[in-house]
């Protein structure tokens, strides 16, 4: 599928709408070695990323390979209890978004996060759960496939995601299901196995 | 029609005063001839081209649902309503679980699966198919387009799609059909005399007003939210009105003898429920499906499926004490027939989250003898050799 141009134009401004910041976010490359995300998760990376810059989200990072929104790589590092993948507040419009728990298991978090990724009425579909480590502790990876609803493009992603010291670590990349993801699975795979927690400084 | 049209949104709040002269003017009313394409010289023959390229997209969709039974089933249904006008209209089903359905004036008819879920039996899903054959029969889409109100409306359409190409939902070209209050009264009234004449008892129609309201009032009594749609019910306090007086039309034609045909469509919606219920929750609108799930569970005590995703919709809510509610709803739901096995899951977690490891082994092993290919038994075996 060809993205015509205004669509591109229009998801990136979307993307700038949802990240909430007053000036606009731009995309800055990431150097290849060891860095911290958010100062909460150390990654090694070798391959050529970009990383928004100017979202305002303390919690939240996200990387692209290829440029959005062909791939997307999300780190959420370190969501407390009460926490979602968006701000929240205490309004009943923001009722219905369903929080982190410290006690929630890993289809738990499979389903915030689901709940997420389909909140715009695209279709999210669980392909496979298994036990994994990440970020030093006992954790989870997931696969899902999704349509998105705005471009009916069909994606492919993974996940890997951990409860350490009663706070959510989640890194989850995703991309088009042709070509796109499988070319950049292996690094993902290398950056979800580099990953260890850095306590809060 | 989607809510909106079928709740009413226009600003024209005196319509009541016409509501006389509709309803009577529909009364009389007999099947018009069947609509010829208009030439494409015309403003209806531009909007017959707009609305042929949405069809082709809609086409195209991912979201329509192209499994041949359930399209048949429902298209079978328009046809009984529009009788001399089937060949014209085509019926698509689309994947979304929200309350929806419209009809394009060249006969492109949308019936969401949230309105089919919600139906609770065929007459109910052709009141409001025959609600939008009345608009299409009544050609309201042609007045709308010659009303100098909306044409702002239709121009900021027909400005937009080819500019914007995929992202101009059809929720936009809808916004566009937004009709007056009058054109809904006489939609309804034309639904009502097509269910008669198809067979359906027209009461059946008030019913889909209640059960909708019932919802709404749902949701508003969750959240709390004063704004958005309960707004519609502190604004238009002439919906509950219609509603009445939808019933006391329905009422005059009488013709409650005939058969609603619960059992037909719960046979053919049977492979589809458990994804649209799956869908619905995902709508995180924890009123509005609690109502519904109340409504299916109490309409059929032993419907496993139903039980099971109302401990769902408990569970996925969180708020106090819906723990203890999930828990109940499934643990009652494992006992009854055309359970899903995920029942077993969502009763293993809970276990496993409160200690109780016995009981959380006999449901994880009872998923997974179930299901042992599942997308998540990787994850649930690892939970049975925990803890020794
Ligand atoms: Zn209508």
């Amino acid at each position: 599928m060809n993205l015509k141009p205004a669509l591109l134009v229009a998801l990136l401004a979307s993307l700038v709408l949802l990240t909430g910041c007053t000036k606009p976010a731009t995309w800055v490359g990431v150097t290849p070695g060891e860095l911290v995300v958010c100062e909460r998760l150390a990654v090694r990376i070798d391959g050529a990323w970009s990383r928004l810059e100017g979202t305002q989200q303390p919690k939240h990072d996200v990387w692209t390979s290829e440029g959005m929104p062909l791939d997307q790589l999300h780190f959420y590092t370190g969501l407390a209890e009460g926490e979602a993948f968006v701000p929240v507040k205490d309004r009943p419009a923001d009722k219905p978004i369903p929080r982190f728990r410290k006690d929630m298991q890993a289809q738990d978090v499979v389903e915030m996060y689901e709940a997420f990724a389909s909140r715009d009425g695209s279709v999210f579909k669980l392909e496979k759960l298994s036990p994994a480590k990440f970020a030093d502790e006992s954790g989870f990876r997931f696969e899902f496939s999704r349509v998105r609803k705005g471009d009916e493009v069909r994606t492919r992603g993974v996940a890997y995601g951990a409860i350490h010291r009663g706070e959510l670590f989640l890194m989850v990349y995703e991309a088009p299901r042709i070509h796109y993801f499988t070319k950049h699975l292996p690094q993902v795979e290398a950056i979800a196995q580099s990953a260890r927690p850095r306590e809060k400084g | 029609m989607d809510r909106r049209d079928f709740v009413g949104t226009c600003s024209c709040c005196g319509a009541m005063a016409l509501l006389g002269s509709a309803l009577r003017a529909a009364q009389g009313w007999t099947p018009p001839p069947r609509i010829p394409r208009p030439s494409p010289k015309t403003d209806e023959g531009g909007l017959w081209a707009l609305m042929d390229r949405e069809e082709e997209r809609l086409r195209q969709s991912s979201f329509l649902v192209r499994d041949a039974a359930i399209s048949a089933y429902v298209h079978a249904i328009t046809c009984r309503l529009a009788q001399a006008h089937c060949p014209d209209v085509r019926t698509y089903v689309v994947r979304s679980p929200y309350f929806n359905a419209n009809m394009a004036p060249n006969g492109m008819m949308q019936v969401w699966t949230g309105l089919i879920l919600r139906a609770e039996n065929e007459a109910q899903l052709a009141a409001v198919i025959g609600h939008e054959v009345g608009h299409y029969m009544a050609r309201h889409s042609v007045e709308r387009l010659r009303d100098a109100k909306s044409r702002t409306a239709f121009a900021h359409v027909l400005g937009l799609v080819p500019v914007a190409g995929t992202l101009a939902g059809l929720g936009v070209l809808a916004g566009a059909f937004a009709y007056s209050r009058n054109h809904e009264r006489v939609a309804d009234q034309i639904g009502l005399e097509l269910m008669a004449a198809a067979g359906y008892p027209p009461l059946e129609a008030s019913k889909v007003w209640t059960n909708l309201l019932a919802e709404l009032q749902a949701e508003k009594d969750w959240t709390g939210d004063a704004s958005t749609r309960s707004l519609l019910f502190a604004t238009h306090p002439t919906e509950k009105e219609r509603q009445t007086k939808l019933e006391a039309a329905a009422r005059a034609l009488g013709r409650s003898d005939l058969d609603p045909r619960a059992p037909a469509l719960r046979q053919a919606t049977a492979p589809w429920r458990q994804v649209w219920l799956e869908d619905e929750l995902r709508r995180r609108k924890f009123g509005e499906s609690l109502a519904l799930l109340d409504r299916l569970t109490a309409a059929d005590p032993q419907d496993g499926q139903a039980a099971y995703f109302l401990g769902e919709a408990y569970r996925l809510r969180a708020s106090d004490g819906d723990g203890e509610r999930a828990l109940a709803a499934y643990q009652k739901a494992a006992g009854l027939p055309g359970v899903p096995p995920e029942v077993h899951r969502a009763l293993g977690v809970l276990y496993r989250k409160t200690g109780r490891l016995p009981e959380m082994r006999e449901a994880f092993g009872r998923y997974l003898a179930a299901r042992p290919d599942a997308e998540d038994a990787e994850m649930i075996r690892s939970y049975l050799t925990e803890g020794g």
